[in-house]
């Protein structure tokens, strides 16, 4: 009877609406509560919590997390500069106030616990661990002093525990970066930007002082192709050549006949480039006042290859030498490339290549291709009861707008099998694992803990004039939820 | 008692979910819809009698100079008609109903999650500044009608405005493009 009458309703209604009455329906069938465990707390795992949470009226949403403090990417990747992209963070502590939400920090997934444990304890287990590898960089001389991959560098500035011991040099004049994309552009950024715009930010107080000593004039972005396939977007590039010290310079031969041709084009699909090009042939012509001490130079070097990474008689880099390339075609969307025997050499102090990521193995039994989960609107193939959403299903590609997207296609994915694997299967989420981490004497952060530090951190840039003061070690992130706790005792007993 | 209640559903399925769901929007405790923690089946009961009430309080605001109609096309191609104010920021109405808008950045132009397709009047919205195309660059499944809700507020003239979320869809390489080694 009743499933007659909710196969009448979820013909006639949509999908969310669907869940109101699909769960209404579910307290007379019997009183599973289904139990989901996210893993990564970054924009693609609040993004399903918040599907799930929204959509589902018993759903138990468990987050774990690698570090002792949640957001991912959007605490340790967008840029200090970048902070109203931050303001993410306050949907997603909405969607942490639930009483259906749970939080666990400081543990890693195949290392702390085995996903085959996660399994065992969740009805469903979505992998939302974004892709956390550099991307492999096969170059001679990367292993030399002062040569960073951006996920070091990024992390250095944004105080990512893991990199804090990165012994930055600025004090040499050129530095090189490798890559167009975003990321590229923002270590260009924080580069060249003026260290007053950066002071208020959450940037670290060790970055920033190393920033306010850099004696860098020229920055490099060296690109392998054409203008059309940058990487990056029209913002980001005019966030840096827009600065009002910097002076951008560009090869007139990237503005070839084929470029100019596709500058014209229509397409929406290629908007964004048309977009930036555009911008960069603009700015090209425009050249600033470059007499002042101030003045810094950016030059864009696309159509090169580099080829090795040199030093002089020590194991300081001092030089990226190139191969520059031509592009071929009537279509500069679609040019090929080919390589010349012209050798550049760009003398360098400091190089950060920024290649892209990859996706890292957290377990042997999950089906990877290419570096991706291999899934089909999350949910991963011949796997009933896992799910994975944001850069690890798809690769490192795309913003925030598209991990929400995605968070929604997985959401529903999740909810559409949710209902048949909570009947399934007899399992109580972290009543079930949570005893097994504290037994190996592992310590986990709650969100109440998360709000400690938080707090902590706020307070403690308050008084360096700065938006937030991040703490930078696991230990003392740790040891301040532990005095937070405690603190707490104290006062509940008085 | 479940057979009542189920009867009420046959006679008329659909309009009692636009209810709850009408319900729901106003029960909605903030954006994040931390919406029916407390699922009962007696609430749910109280809920339909509050429907009615909302549904009657809502259509009797229509009278108002300062009302003006947007019909926002949800996810999954639902129109759902709102009375908005004059000087409503539509993002923020959207969220208010309970519609699927994130606006992470809350209005600050630096993401494009509030991202819509103005259906009708899109002339009528003007000039689009360079910040808000530089982010509708990077929103997903874009097309020449394509805004951004949290730079749209409502003014007498909108008044029938029709506003149309993207559908949530995987958006990699949907047109057949492969990334190339390079």
């Amino acid at each position: 009877m009743l499933t007659n009458v909710l196969k009448q309703i979820t013909s006639k209604c949509s999908v969310s609406k669907l869940y109101c009455v699909a769960s209404f329906g579910l307290s007379t069938l019997g009183n599973t509560q289904p139990h989901v465990c996210i893993v990564g707390s970054g924009p693609a795992g609040f993004g399903v919590a918040q599907t799930l949470l929204k959509n589902h009226e018993q759903v138990q949403v468990d987050m774990f997390e690698k570090l002792p403090v949640p957001f991912g990417l959007i605490r340790y990747g967008v840029s200090p500069d970048h902070q109203d992209v931050k303001n993410a963070i306050n949907g997603y502590s909405q969607t942490a106030t639930s009483k259906r939400f749970s939080f666990f920090g400081n543990i890693e997934i195949g290392q702390d616990v085995s996903l085959t444990e996660l399994l065992s304890a969740y009805h469903a287990v979505v992998l939302c661990y974004g892709a956390q590898e550099e991307a492999t960089f096969n170059i001679s001389g990367k292993n030399l002093k002062n040569v960073f991959s951006s996920k070091q560098f990024v992390g250095w500035y944004n105080g990512n525990p893991e990199f804090q011991n990165l012994d930055v040099n600025l004090s040499g004049k050129s530095a090189v970066i490798i890559g167009v994309g975003n990321v590229a552009l923002d270590c260009a950024r924080m580069l060249l930007k003026p260290t007053e715009q950066l002071q208020e930010t959450d940037i670290t107080s060790r970055a920033l002082k190393t920033l306010q000593k850099s004696n860098i004039k020229n920055v490099y972005v060296v690109g392998r192709r054409g203008p059309m396939q940058m990487a990056c977007t029209r913002k980001e590039l005019s966030e840096v050549a827009g600065l009002e010290c910097v002076n951008t310079f560009v090869e007139e031969n990237c503005f070839s006949k084929s470029v100019e041709t596709a500058l014209k084009s229509k397409d929406l699909a290629r908007r964004k480039q048309r977009r930036l090009v555009a911008y960069l042939q603009k700015v090209s012509k425009q050249v600033k006042d470059d007499t002042s001490e101030d003045t810094k130079k950016l030059y864009l070097k696309l159509l090169r290859s580099p080829v090795a990474l040199e030093s002089k008689n020590d194991d300081l880099i001092a030089n990226v030498k190139l191969i520059k390339r031509e592009m071929q075609g009537e279509d500069a969307f679609n040019p090929t490339f080919t390589d010349t025997n012209v050798v550049e050499n760009l003398p360098c102090d400091i190089v950060v290549s920024c290649i892209g990521y990859q996706n890292a193995v957290i377990s042997d039994d999950i089906p990877f291709v290419d570096g991706k989960i291999m899934n089909k609107n999350g949910k991963v193939d011949d796997r009933k009861d896992l799910f994975t959403c944001g850069w690890c299903s798809h690769g490192a590609k795309g913003v925030l707008a598209d991990s929400s997207n995605d968070s929604l296609v997985t959401g529903a994915s999740v909810l559409s099998n949710l209902d048949q694997l909570a009947s399934d299967k007899n399992c109580n989420g972290s009543n079930d694992i949570v005893p097994k981490i504290l037994q190996r004497g592992l310590q986990i952060t709650s969100w109440k803990d998360w709000k400690t530090i938080d707090s902590f951190e706020i307070k403690r840039g308050q008084k360096l004039g700065k938006v937030r003061e991040k703490v930078v070690s696991c230990d003392e992130m740790l040891q301040i939820a532990n005095e937070g706790k405690s603190n707490e005792a104290n006062t509940s007993e008085k | 008692m479940i057979q009542r209640i189920c009867s009420r559903f046959l006679a008329n399925s659909s309009k009692w979910v636009d209810n709850i769901a009408t319900c729901q929007r106003k029960f909605a405790l903030s954006r994040h819809g931390k919406v029916f923690e407390q699922t009962h089946r007696g609430h749910m009961r109280q809920t339909f009698c509050l429907a009615k009430q909302f549904q009657r309080q809502f259509s009797s605001s229509n009278s108002n100079d300062e009302t003006v109609q947007i019909t926002y096309v949800d996810r999954e191609g639902e129109p759902q008609v709102i009375n908005g104010k004059v000087g409503d920021n539509v993002m923020y109405l959207a969220q208010r109903h309970d519609l699927d808008v994130e606006g992470a950045c809350e209005a600050s132009l630096a993401c494009c999650t509030c991202h819509v397709y103005v259906e009708k009047f899109f002339d009528k919205l003007g000039e689009i500044d360079e910040e808000e195309e530089d982010m509708l660059d990077l929103a997903p499944f874009l097309q020449e009608n394509s805004r951004l809700s949290c730079q749209i507020i409502l003014s007498k003239e909108l008044d029938g405005i029709v506003v149309r979320l993207p559908s949530a869809t995987r958006n990699f390489y949907v047109d057949g493009h492969k990334p190339k080694p390079h």
